[in-house]
């Protein structure tokens, strides 16, 4: 089950940054939003995934979170979802930390807990996009990138 | 066990064992290592030719800078101005300097993680400073590079004696431009990239670590594109009577912090080597902040006990570094089936060889074991006995029952002769042309300097760092009641780590210049140990019993003309010193700061990083750079002089590259009188004059929202400069004043001897007016230059 975090539209400076990078990079504008996500390797029930993102994950001042499980990802008026992860192999610290977390605050512990990012676009354009991912935010040598029409 | 063929190998067999391993030694230490185990009789394991080559290594051993050197200066028409042969080079310029000097008040230098000064006259504290590149992991993998730097040389800090407590880190980095359309080969990252990753990285550490990064500087040219250079630094404080440690043999080697890894294999003998297009994941090393925080509170708990009589830090090399060096005297038995892994997938050579972060190695006494074992335990450390330290003079490693390193100390850490290198220095033409500016041409061209990278404000990188924990930033990277306006340099107050009930601390400051490197890397050691004492002036520190650390870095120092301008900037780095009577504590080298990509070699200029320390006697009569109150009078010390050459003016409007040479004994003689002024409370404020020139300096100074006027008129009539000399030229060097109007004329008579001239002064409102002999020539409010100036990076 993925945790994912994205913050609330009126706090979302980072967001922000990154269409300003994207529309200098390429030339062309596109809403962006940017999440952060959660792979907990875990069997159990919904409300498990809910009460980690409640107490541990989430802010609810600045942020918001959903569940996504094998249904298919959907934000309205995106296009386009690219997701930066760690290659296997590569230690994921703040993964590590979360996992720690859990069992400290009292929740059975997780197989694994894995980070990445997500990047929605509204744009539907998946070279362009590819291209800017992988030279401003994704690093090959360590970080494997997924692209998903949505 | 798995052994390598040695014995019987040719020459072309063992360099292609040499490349197929990555080893990065050359063909004669090929041939030592042959000829060794001849004479042993005996074919060496896979893990004693990494020991071997990770000891060796240019990131452990230094093997360039310490090593001979044939040198010939040639000028600018070809002829030989100088032949000179050094047996070590470093010895011979940077210790020598340091030698001569003979500072009473320097307590460890060179010979331990980081150099050592008295925090003042009869303290029972020193300050220890330390910097280091990260350059090569930094540009394969950014953020993982830069938060293992920091973490690598904080663990300097906490290695240094005994262990210090860690109380400000420095970054300061050289990148090309990340709003620049470059066209990067194949697996290469683009500087946005690397920039976003480094500063995140620098971030993530130092601000969970709990300490503050506080000093700094961003240099952007071309020449950085493959090859980012990103230096951190830190500096900590640490008893007296804890700067000395000993390994006593029957000990018990002990590793606390994180577990080992196959991450960042290879690390060490890939600092000896060029960028490939093809570069391995293994060498990328991964920090938690979060571990080495915890090794902070273990160590110096135990210190504070005397659990240990020894400490190192675990860094490029991994446990074949740190046990080899720390077991150098005597010899040491290793166990290594006993370190804490991360992955039992990894075979006995890896976890030697293994640069896994966080690390920290200890001698313990054995009856000491079960308290620190309490300490550990108390803060959730991870520990381990991986062998002992012994009296055999020998390195005897094994994994369950199989030897696999038994090696002679001596052979290891003597064994290496080295092949002089050639260095031919070849002066670079320079033209001088005095060139003229229009008076409708200077708004326009002063809004294009001060929006320019290498001028703007660095808030957008700075902002991401936590300064201020631990509440004993006196001078942050920003002063003024609004943070607006750029400090030169970090004060720290000392005393809530010495518990000592006095105003006590030290400054830290920097200087670097690749602009005046790609005209003369020899003048420009000059300007950035000049740079760097000058910062440390501006705040009023003593640098009568200050110190500098030099870090340089360079190309790949087989081509005559790299091994040149290096050596030639090594002698005036020496001479600077000497000059400005500043000794050289500590200091680090990075060589193979190139790249070869679609058949065209890229090589970085040398370029020279000089960190500055000093004590402050008291920080709250530090000096601000940000203009205090309307009516002062504005003056600057020190001489314009001629050339535009290392100036950013240049760079965006064309001018001579001519740079005029400076006299440190001179200037280190006024820098002595503005920090007496400043103790007689003469001077409100002070700002050093660099990146953008004399009018960028002065507008720095008022972005807190003050008006100012200033008269250029003066300058030219004084110095014999033209208007664009004045205005934006970097030659020289100089420090402008903001002088408390009602000391004024005590303030004239006793800087009497200085080169001196009254400017402009402060104004009502806030107005920036540049006058010419009564002539507005520009005036602009200060707030819409700021928001020029505030430009973001990333």
């Amino acid at each position: 089950m993925e945790i994912e975090i994205i913050t609330l539209e009126r706090f979302d400076v980072e967001s922000e940054n990154i269409e300003k990078v994207f529309s200098d990079f390429s030339g062309l504008n596109s809403k962006i939003k940017l999440s952060r996500i959660y792979e907990i390797s875990k069997d159990a029930n919904k409300d498990y995934f809910k009460k980690i993102a409640e107490e541990v994950l989430y802010d609810p001042v600045v942020e918001n979170f959903k569940l996504i499980g094998s249904d298919k990802r959907v934000f309205p008026g995106y296009k386009i979802f690219v997701k930066v992860s760690f290659k296997k192999g590569v230690t994921d610290v703040v993964g590590e930390s979360v996992k720690k977390i859990i069992s400290e605050m009292g929740y059975e512990s997780p197989k694994e807990v894995k980070t990445s990012k997500g990047f929605y676009f509204s744009l539907n354009d998946k070279t362009e996009i590819i291209n800017f991912i992988k030279e401003n935010y994704a690093n090959e040598l360590i970080h494997n990138i997924i692209v998903e029409e949505i | 066990m798995r052994e390598i063929k040695f014995i019987g190998s040719n020459e072309k067999t063992l360099v292609s064992m040499n490349k197929e391993y990555g080893w990065s030694l050359n063909l004669k230490e090929l041939l030592m290592v042959k000829d060794y185990f001849e004479k042993l009789k005996r074919e060496p394991t896979r893990a004693e030719i990494e020991t071997i080559a990770q000891t060796w290594s240019e990131h452990c051993k230094h093997k360039t800078f310490s090593g001979p050197v044939e040198f010939i200066w040639k000028d600018r028409s070809g002829k030989i101005k100088m032949k000179k042969k050094f047996d070590n080079l470093f010895k011979e310029t940077i210790v020598y300097a340091t030698k001569k000097l003979n500072k009473k008040y320097c307590l460890s230098v060179f010979k331990d993680n980081a150099g050592i000064i008295e925090l003042y006259p009869g303290s029972k504290w020193g300050i220890c400073f330390k910097a280091e590149t990260h350059n090569h992991p930094c540009a394969i993998e950014p953020y993982g590079g830069a938060e293992t730097g920091v973490g690598g040389v904080i663990r300097d800090i906490l290695g240094v004696g005994m262990g210090a407590k860690p109380v400000i880190d420095t970054d300061i980095f050289c990148f090309a431009y990340p709003d620049k359309k470059y066209d990067i080969g194949k697996g290469f990252l683009t500087p946005h990239n690397i920039i976003s990753g480094v500063v995140s990285g620098v971030r993530d550490y130092g601000n969970k670590m709990g300490i503050p990064t506080a000093n700094g500087a961003v240099v952007f040219d071309d020449s950085y594109i493959y090859n980012p250079l990103v230096y951190v630094g830190s500096a900590g404080l640490i008893p007296k009577d804890k700067i000395n440690k000993k390994v006593v043999p029957q000990s018990l080697i002990v590793v606390i912090g994180g577990r080992t890894g196959r991450d960042g294999i290879g690390g060490a003998t890939f600092s000896s080597a060029d960028i490939e297009e093809e570069t391995s994941s293994s060498h990328v090393q991964i920090g938690n902040a979060i571990n080495e925080k915890k090794v902070l509170d273990v160590l110096l708990k135990a210190r504070d006990m005397g659990l240990y009589t020894a400490v190192t830090d675990c860094g490029a090399g991994g446990f074949s570094s740190a046990i080899g060096e720390l077991a150098s005297d005597c010899g040491a038995e290793v166990w290594l089936d006993k370190a804490l892994l991360k992955d039992e997938n990894i075979e006995p050579w890896e976890i030697w060889v293994s640069e896994s972060q966080e690390r920290m190695v200890l001698c313990v006494p054995e009856k000491n074991l079960n308290k620190l074992k309490e300490i550990c335990e108390m803060e959730e450390c991870e520990f381990c006995v991986v062998g002992r330290f012994t009296d055999t003079k020998k390195l005897e490693v094994y994994h369950k029952k199989n030897k696999i390193i038994d090696l002679d100390m001596k052979f290891l850490h003597a064994g290496l002769v080295q092949i002089a290198k050639k260095a031919v220095y070849k002066e670079r033409k320079t033209n001088y042309n005095s060139i003229s500016i229009k008076n409708s041409e200077i708004p326009e061209r002063f809004k294009k300097i001060i929006s320019d990278l290498n001028v703007c404000s660095k808030r957008s990188i700075v902002e991401q760092y936590d300064h201020e924990v631990i509440g004993q930033t006196v001078i942050k990277p920003f002063c003024s009641m609004e943070q607006r306006v750029p400090s030169d340099s970090a004060v720290i107050w000392a005393g809530n780590v010495t518990g000592e009930n006095n105003h006590r601390g030290f400054a830290v400051s920097c200087g670097i210049n690749s602009r005046i490197s790609k005209i003369s890397p020899y003048i420009m050691s000059y300007y950035v140990v000049d740079e760097a004492v000058r910062n440390l002036v501006c705040v009023g520190a003593d640098i009568t019993r200050g110190a500098i650390l030099d870090n340089f870095c360079s190309a790949n120092p087989n081509y005559e003309d790299v091994m040149g301008d290096f050596t030639a900037s090594a002698i005036s780095a020496s001479k600077a010193a000497l000059d400005i009577s500043m000794p050289y504590i500590s200091g680090k080298d990075s060589f193979y700061n190139q790249t070869a990509v679609k058949n065209r070699v890229y090589k970085i200029p040398t370029t020279l990083l000089i960190s500055a320390i000093a004590p402050v006697e008291d920080v709250r009569n530090a000096v601000s750079s940000d203009i205090k109150s309307e009516g002062n009078p504005i003056y600057v010390i020190g001489e314009f002089k001629k050339g535009m050459g290392g100036s950013v003016y240049r760079e965006l409007f064309k001018g001579d590259d001519f740079v005029s040479s400076i006299d440190l004994k001179k200037n280190r003689k006024y820098y002595l009188k503005i920090i007496e002024s400043m103790r007689k409370k003469h001077i409100l404020s002070a700002h050093d004059v660099s990146d953008g020139g004399f009018l960028t300096a002065v507008l720095e100074m008022a972005l807190c929202g003050k008006g100012v006027e200033i008269n250029i008129g003066g300058i030219k009539d004084k110095y014999k400069v033209s208007d664009a000399e004045a205005l934006f030229g970097e030659c020289g060097s100089k420090i402008i004043l903001e002088v408390d109007i009602r000391k004024e004329k005590e303030f004239i008579n006793f800087m009497r001897e200085a080169p001196m001239l009254k400017v402009g002064k402060v104004i009502q409102g806030s107005s920036f007016i540049l006058t010419d002999k009564g002539n507005i020539v520009f005036k602009e409010d200060v707030l819409k230059l700021r928001e020029i100036w505030e430009r973001k990076i990333i």
